[in-house]
């Protein structure tokens, strides 16, 4: 049984015995309310059935309930005692004078849908100047840092906080802690993990927040039943406290800027003390006695005299204030800051390089076919190019489907359209070259992209400075998402042919017997980056529609011309590939150069056919994936020395085994999988490792020159999905090099293969 | 050729924009086949590392990077002002002849100074990178404790003036001096804006050249909304909520501009300044526009940006080229900025953005208001955005520079072999 002389309990009580049916949060907010309502007269908007109404009759001095319809207890033992009233109304046009109530509730939402703003009006009309309005939200909204969510008993209302700030400026909120006591929040957006290491019982979603605000802070000393005090002033609204918190420091910010005020004017009157004694001082009278005696009629102003004169008393200044070696700075570095510009020393040593300039005319070419989102930003660097007067630039579009076209125009291209079907390396380039105005023509592609605002002037420039020179290549670097094979691609390409460094190249006198890397070193133009003397190339130009770049180069260079490599000036460009890709390419590379140039005499023909081959680097390819696949049980996952000797010896223990090639075929790289599938289904082919002893010596040295590539960089670790993706790319393109070079010799001495030949070839070369 | 990158800290603790730089700069020289490893100061714990006389050094490996981290045993308490450690040079050399450096990259000096020093005795060539202003002003900032941004320490007299006491006047002298004696064997000083070149080579610094920060254009999410006049407008700040950065400045303008139709979202970690912070969330008092974002990773800032429409940096000291503003403007997202430091060498007002008198609330309340008022501007601002250079970029003309003053083959330690810039 209650204690009948304690009030709250009495309260707790009655609240429990109506049963009312509204759950526990209605009992809690009624009891929280009877902690603060001793002697107070409430208002209870929205009371539903009066139960908590008539609770609070116990401890208030007069409650009134505020209903639409008489309320109906749910209990005959409810009955309400002479202080508390019930009234049929509506809470937004209230039937009272202003300034009447002590505590207005609102904990239902049933009366005032559509019109929290007007029912908070009239709360703010009614309610006392020191009186405190309480309503409920839900406790997750403010643990989620919503303060801008709907008021829960409003569906059209808009940001709660908002609308009871602009009536009530200082709220507090108080939720309920595990053991039936209250604890406070923070009211304002928080961290989450800050708001509920401050509520000891995390809320659920239908705990409710209690909101007490009011039009001032009030003090609310009756609150004994709560769990823990907040710091400071635990009676102050959050909001007052931060208020006042903000008052301070900018009180504090203020007092140390008046102290620095002071200081400053403190140490101005005493410079002026100072100065005034100086001119007092005898030496100072003396110094200007010299001065207007002597030295301004000797020395008069604007004359050489006077110059030096006034250079020495700024030298003896500077040595004073910094010394000698400021004064030798002065003497030497200044006179060298005035010469030099940026990046004068970065090509040659010539002091006016950085301002050199191309006055005359550029052709830049390039050849496009949907050329996607980066085409825009390529345009836009070429045009912000500097150290180039004149740059036309001709896209010659093979059908685009995108914004290609549009984007070139937009940019002030000369754009050429031809179908994709008439689509040639060389032919298409020429025919572009053709609509060129340029002194100078250079070409690129679509998705290189020039490094430095240079990029162009280093690249024409060597042509502009030596009329030997009738042809430029710059080189390729690769993309900051080029995977780990594109990266060993083009630093592997540049050793073999010794792009190393800036360099001008002329053809040796007896260059008949060279070799194709010998021809490569020298004349490895390309076309992704590169430039000519436009009345050259109109004589020479692009006779093949593969490996058109370095024939032109071939040609100029034994013709007599020279070509320049320009190592400091570079373009962004690399592709993330398959490892079949790289067995097609390195094919269509080998075969064609092959045909194009001598061999170099090490190769020995072997007279079998295309699918014998073929049927050998499958054998070996089979080899290749047992080899990875032991290496990965071993879990070396680093590109050692180890590792590479691990696979070389597995592959040759394969290969010493009696004949493979009935072993069960193993899955291996995807892409290359699917190649073989399709050259099968074309071209049945068979054979054994054992022959294709030329493909593993190429391919041992490719993994060796991947080793040392690895070791220059560090060797450091590495993804092993990568390096094994690599290692496969690796055996790719050195399948795809023999195999070129032996089918080339097949063509050309008119072997008997030659329908399984050309029927290999078109497989291989398709979309190439 | 093989790399030392000498920076005041590193990943994985922190990751702010210096060391991002270091980061992008040393996985792209790898690609291009260079070796690479970084040398920092493991400011935060001594976790992982190992003895070495009076010093603490451990190795660990950050996306493939190599890293040696270097700790005093004990924190010396002016470990952010010396310029040169005795005990620490000792032990960057035998570090230096340990890795078989070739050139020696600073990208930032503070904690790790020693190695310039280090790496001439070596008669390894030198190569700083200048990321803000500490071989001039030991706070780095170069702002005084008045607030005025400085441009020089005039010998060391202007500090002992302007932000310490008379008393350190000889300490200052002596750090400038310290500093002085090496700095004209550095074979290159680097800037990445011509503002902060200007500010070297007005206190005697030799050719300062000019290499841009580069992006790594593979984090980069073009937005590409589209504005008319009706289109609602979010601001964003991202920089470290501190003073000099101007938080506060952003606030009361983006308050007293009071446009309906614009959020302000401010994302950055609090912590840095914690009495700062709330008094700048305070100063919002609730305002449902304004939000605090907190922390952000920064492999979120590419979504971030996609989320605002314009970002302002409203710094209060002499930004050089933070890395916040490239990104925003690769990702398309035009920017207000003070018209201090570098920040207006990549905004240009009107064309790519506006810029406002730094601290100037009003000023920058009236841009503000611009904007909100016509949306619309915002699509011939993002026309007029300069992208930013690229990683590549970046690397290719500090490959340059490295070959113009190195040449492989030359063993260390041999005369001459250090080539100055001159």
């Amino acid at each position: 049984m209650p204690d009948p002389t304690n009030k709250r309990e009495l309260i707790l009580f009655s609240l429990k015995s109506c049963e009312a049916g509204e759950g526990t949060a209605y009992v809690k907010e009624y009891f929280f309310t009877s902690l603060i309502a001793d002697g107070r007269s409430i208002l209870d908007l929205g009371c539903g059935n009066g139960c908590g109404t008539v609770a609070l009759g116990e401890v208030a001095q007069s409650v009134t309930g505020i209903t639409r319809e008489k309320p109906s207890f749910p209990d005959d033992r409810v009955e309400p005692s002479p202080n508390v009233t019930f009234l049929a109304g509506d809470p937004r046009a209230l039937p009272f004078p202003e300034k009447k109530w002590d505590i207005v509730l609102l904990f239902s939402g049933e009366s005032i849908k559509g019109s929290f703003d007007t029912v908070l009006a009239e709360v703010s009309r009614v309610l006392k100047d020191d009186g405190i309005f309480i309503t409920t939200v839900q406790a997750m909204d403010i643990a989620l840092g919503k303060p801008g969510g709907k008021y829960p008993l409003s569906e059209d209302s808009p940001s709660w906080r908002a609308s009871i700030e602009r009536v009530f400026p200082c709220i507090v909120g108080f939720s309920q802690t595990g053991d039936g006591g209250y604890g406070m929040v923070p009211l304002f957006p928080a961290e989450m993990g800050e708001v509920l290491e401050n509520i000891p019982d995390k809320p659920g979603p239908d705990t409710p927040c209690l909101i007490v605000a009011a039009r001032r802070p009030v003090t609310l000393p009756w609150l004994e039943g709560i769990t823990w005090a907040a710091a400071g002033r635990s009676d102050q609204p959050v909001l007052e406290r931060e208020q006042e918190k903000r008052i301070a420091f900018l009180e504090s910010v203020i007092e140390q800027r008046d102290l620095e005020v002071q200081v400053a004017r403190e140490r101005n009157e005493k410079l002026k003390e100072e100065v005034v004694e100086m001119k007092r001082s005898v030496l100072w009278r003396c110094a200007m006695t010299y001065h207007t005696a002597i030295v301004e009629p000797l020395l008069g102003h604007a004359t050489r005299r006077r110059r030096w004169y006034d250079a020495g008393l700024s030298g003896l200044r500077l040595v004073s204030n910094e010394g000698v070696s400021g004064l030798l700075w002065h003497v030497r570095g200044g006179g060298a800051r005035k010469r030099h510009g940026s990046f004068s020393r970065l090509f040659d040593r010539s002091a006016d390089r950085s301002t050199r300039s191309i006055r005359e005319r550029i052709s830049l070419i390039i050849p496009t076919k949907n050329a996607g989102y980066e085409f825009r930003y390529l345009l836009r660097k070429i045009r912000t190019q500097k150290g180039v007067s004149d740059v036309e630039i001709i896209v010659i579009d093979s059908g685009s489907s995108d914004e290609t076209v549009a984007i070139a125009r937009s940019f002030d291209c000369h754009v050429i359209e031809i179908s994709p079907g008439q689509f040639h390396h060389g032919g298409t380039r020429n025919a572009a070259a053709s609509h060129a105005t340029g002194e100078y023509i250079s070409f690129t592609v679509q998705d290189a992209l020039p490094c430095g605002e240079f990029w162009l002037r280093d690249l024409v420039l060597p042509l502009a400075e030596d009329n030997s020179v009738s042809a430029a290549t710059a080189r390729q670097v690769p993309r900051s998402d080029a995977d780990l094979f594109a990266c060993f691609n083009i630093w592997a390409n540049y050793q073999a042919i010794d792009f190393l460094r800036d360099k001008v190249v002329s053809a040796p006198p007896d260059c008949s017997s060279l070799s194709l890397m010998q021809w490569r070193k020298l004349a490895q133009i390309d076309d992704v980056c590169s430039a000519f003397r436009a009345r050259i190339f109109s004589e020479f130009r692009f006779l093949t529609d593969y490996a058109e770049d370095l024939d032109i180069g071939v040609r100029l260079l034994k013709a007599g011309h020279k070509v320049a490599f320009v190592h400091s000036s570079a373009v962004i460009h690399s592709h993330n590939r398959t490892a079949a890709y790289f067995f097609r390419r390195s094919y269509a590379d080998s075969f064609t150069l092959s045909t194009v140039f001598p061999h170099d005499g090490s190769f020995i023909p072997e007279n079998r056919s295309p699918e014998e081959i073929l049927g050998g680097i499958f054998s070996l390819y089979q080899t290749f994936n047992a080899a990875v696949k032991m290496v990965k049980e071993q879990s070396i996952t680093e590109l050692s020395e180890e590792m590479t000797q691990q696979i070389k010896f597995l592959m040759k223990s394969e290969l010493a085994r009696p004949d493979t090639a009935d072993d069960a075929i193993s899955p291996g790289e995807p892409s290359m999988d699917s190649l073989f599938y399709q050259l099968q289904e074309r071209l049945p082919f068979r054979g054994s490792a054992h022959q294709d002893t030329r493909l593993l010596r190429l391919f041992f040295n490719n993994l060796d020159t991947f080793r040392d590539f690895r070791k220059r960089c560090g060797n450091p670790p590495q993804d092993p999905v990568e390096i094994e993706a690599a290692l496969y790319k690796l055996f790719a393109a050195a399948s795809g090099i023999s195999l070129g070079g032996y089918l080339a010799l097949l063509k050309e001495g008119n072997s008997v293969h030659t329908t399984s030949l050309e029927t290999l070839h078109a497989s291989l070369t398709e979309g190439i | 050729m093989k790399i030392l990158f000498a920076v005041h800290q590193f990943f994985p603790h922190h990751y702010t924009g210096t060391e991002r730089v270091v980061l992008n700069l040393c996985r792209q020289l790898q690609r291009m086949g260079h070796d690479v490893i970084v040398l920092t100061y493991a400011i935060d714990s001594a976790e992982g590392l190992y003895p070495r006389g009076a010093f603490l050094v451990g190795k660990y490996s950050f996306q493939g990077i190599p890293v040696i981290a270097v700790r005093h045993r004990e924190l010396p308490e002016d470990l952010d002002f010396i310029f040169r450690d005795e005990g620490m040079q000792a032990l960057l050399e035998s570090i230096i002849e340990d890795e078989r450096v070739d050139i020696i990259h600073v990208c930032h000096p503070m904690r790790v100074g020693s190695i310039i020093p280090a790496a001439i005795s070596r008669s390894l060539p030198v190569v700083v990178t200048l990321t803000d202003f500490w071989l001039l002003c030991p706070k780095f900032i170069a702002v005084t404790r008045g607030g005025i941004p400085c441009d020089g320490p005039r010998g060391g007299q202007r500090c002992s003036v302007e932000c310490y006491e008379p008393s350190w006047k000889y300490r200052l002298r002596e750090r400038l001096q310290e500093i002085d004696r090496v700095k004209n064997q550095v074979s290159a000083f680097v800037s990445p804006t011509e503002f902060l070149k200007r500010i070297f080579e007005g206190n005697r610094y030799r050719s300062v050249y000019r290499i841009p920060f580069g992006l790594d254009y593979q984090d980069i999410r073009i937005q590409e909304k589209k504005y008319n006049d009706d289109s609602a407008v979010v601001f964003g700040y991202l920089s470290t909520p501190v003073r000099h950065k101007g938080a506060h400045v952003l606030i009361d303008a983006f308050l007293r501009a009071d446009m309906p139709n614009t959020n302000l979202k401010l994302f950055g970690d609090g912590s840095a300044d914690r009495e700062y912070y709330e008094n700048v969330k305070s100063t919002s008092r609730g305002n449902p526009r304004v939000e605090f974002c907190g922390r952000y990773r920064h492999e979120d800032l590419p979504s971030i940006l996609g989320s605002l429409d314009v970002v302002v940096i409203p710094s209060l000291w002499w930004e050089n080229s933070p890395l916040v503003l490239l990104t925003a403007l690769a990702c398309g997202v035009p920017a207000v900025v003070s018209d201090l430091g570098g920040l207006t060498e990549s905004v240009q007002d009107g064309v790519n953005g506006y810029s406002f008198k730094a601290g100037d609330i009003d000023a920058l309340a009236t841009v503000i208001r611009t904007i909100a008022s016509s949306p619309s501007r915002l699509q011939e601002l993002r026309a007029g955005i300069t992208y930013p250079a690229r990683i590549e970029e970046e690397a290719v003309l500090y490959e340059k520079l490295y070959q113009d003053i190195w040449r492989p083959g030359e063993t260390p330690g041999k005369a001459g072999r250090r080539r100055r810039i001159p």
